[in-house]
């Protein structure tokens, strides 16, 4: 071979090699960033649906705000809520034509349900029905309760008198 | 000293070298050149081929090779939220009736366990609520027994209201 053949021949070979080594980098760069690609879409792809759950949390909230309050104002928020309640229930004592005296005031909490719940005793008398109404009138509190137990007995001829153990619901949430 | 057959190989050697080299063994300028540019296009078509697919496969990733993630769902039991409204919302109307009327309501041991009996479900309420408000018209023009008439004595003729009649209710 000639000097001059064999120049080229080397350069030609030298080139080869460059070129080559310069398409698998290429290759490979190009498949990495394919990867890369894919990972960004599936992490946007998964902010975008975080996004529209919290969107469609958000409105639900907002259009449900007035159902909950109204829902929420049927139980206790706090043991304290029981002094409301038992002043309604002293108010509504002589308008249903019934003396009521409140017998005890507890914090328990059930064992079924592992709930708390206030348990209050009433004790009140006068005549059958004006007692039977008021023992309505418990039942149809718009409260979440529970009747737990109910005693009526006659006094007199004309007088009875009941005791009633109820449990009204008290819901707390973790802050 | 040489022997036959190492002559015999010698000669056709010389023979052979006389002939000139073969076809193929000589340069063809266009052959060896088409050969050349025919393995450089087939090159470059084969990468542009391939680019080519890498592109549209990089193009349509988002439609294909990427799972729609879904949003997870905000669970809000809309039904039950308004069918508990409802429901107390019957009860405070139930109250106010109770509370409206001048004269109470007498109750009888039958239609005690019957208002009991469907008081929580919401097909019974209307019914409930019919009974109260047909008896409360009932006693308007009634006068209260219990003042003015002498009561019989429970044990006598009054049948004693068993504790069975009013049964505790569990209000959900």
């Amino acid at each position: 071979m000639s000097p001059s053949t064999l120049k080229i021949t080397v350069v030609s070979i030298v080139l080869f090699i460059v070129s080559t080594a310069a398409f698998v980098f290429m290759l490979i760069q190009s498949q990495q960033q394919g990867e890369q690609l894919v990972a960004q879409l599936t992490t946007l792809d998964e902010q975008r649906a975080q996004e529209e759950s919290y969107y469609r949390l958000q409105r639900i909230a907002e259009e449900s705000t007035a159902d909950r309050a109204q829902l929420s104002s049927y139980f206790f928020s706090s043991e304290s809520e029981s002094i409301d309640f038992l002043n309604m229930v002293e108010r509504l004592a002589p308008e249903a034509g019934v003396t009521l005296e409140t017998d005890t005031l507890n914090l328990v909490e059930d064992a079924e349900d592992d709930k708390q719940w206030v348990e209050i005793g009433f004790s009140f008398e006068g005549s059958r029905s004006r007692v039977q109404n008021f023992l309505t009138i418990l039942e149809e509190l718009p409260y979440v309760t529970k009747i737990i137990r109910v005693n009526m007995v006659a006094t007199s001829q004309s007088q009875w008198q009941s005791q009633v153990i109820m449990r009204v619901r008290v819901l707390t949430y973790d802050e | 000293m040489m022997n036959r057959t190492e002559i015999t190989q010698f000669a056709k050697k010389i023979i052979r070298s006389q002939k000139g080299l073969q076809n193929r063994q000589l340069m063809h300028p266009k052959r060896e050149w088409l050969i050349g540019v025919f393995v450089a296009v087939s090159i470059f078509v084969a990468s542009i081929t391939w680019s080519a697919i890498e592109y549209v496969k990089g193009q349509t990733v988002d439609d294909q090779t990427v799972t729609q993630t879904e949003a997870p769902a905000a669970v809000y039991r809309e039904t039950l939220v308004e069918e508990a409204l409802s429901i107390y919302a019957e009860k405070t109307k139930r109250l106010d009736t109770l509370l409206g009327e001048d004269t109470p309501i007498v109750f009888t041991e039958t239609k005690n366990e019957d208002e009991l009996n469907t008081e929580l479900t919401p097909d019974g309420a209307e019914a409930t609520t019919t009974q109260n408000t047909a008896s409360s018209s009932d006693n308007e023009a009634v006068p209260e027994p219990e003042e003015s008439d002498p009561v019989p004595s429970p044990a006598e003729d009054a049948p004693p209201v068993p504790e069975e009649s009013v049964q505790p209710v569990t209000n959900i």
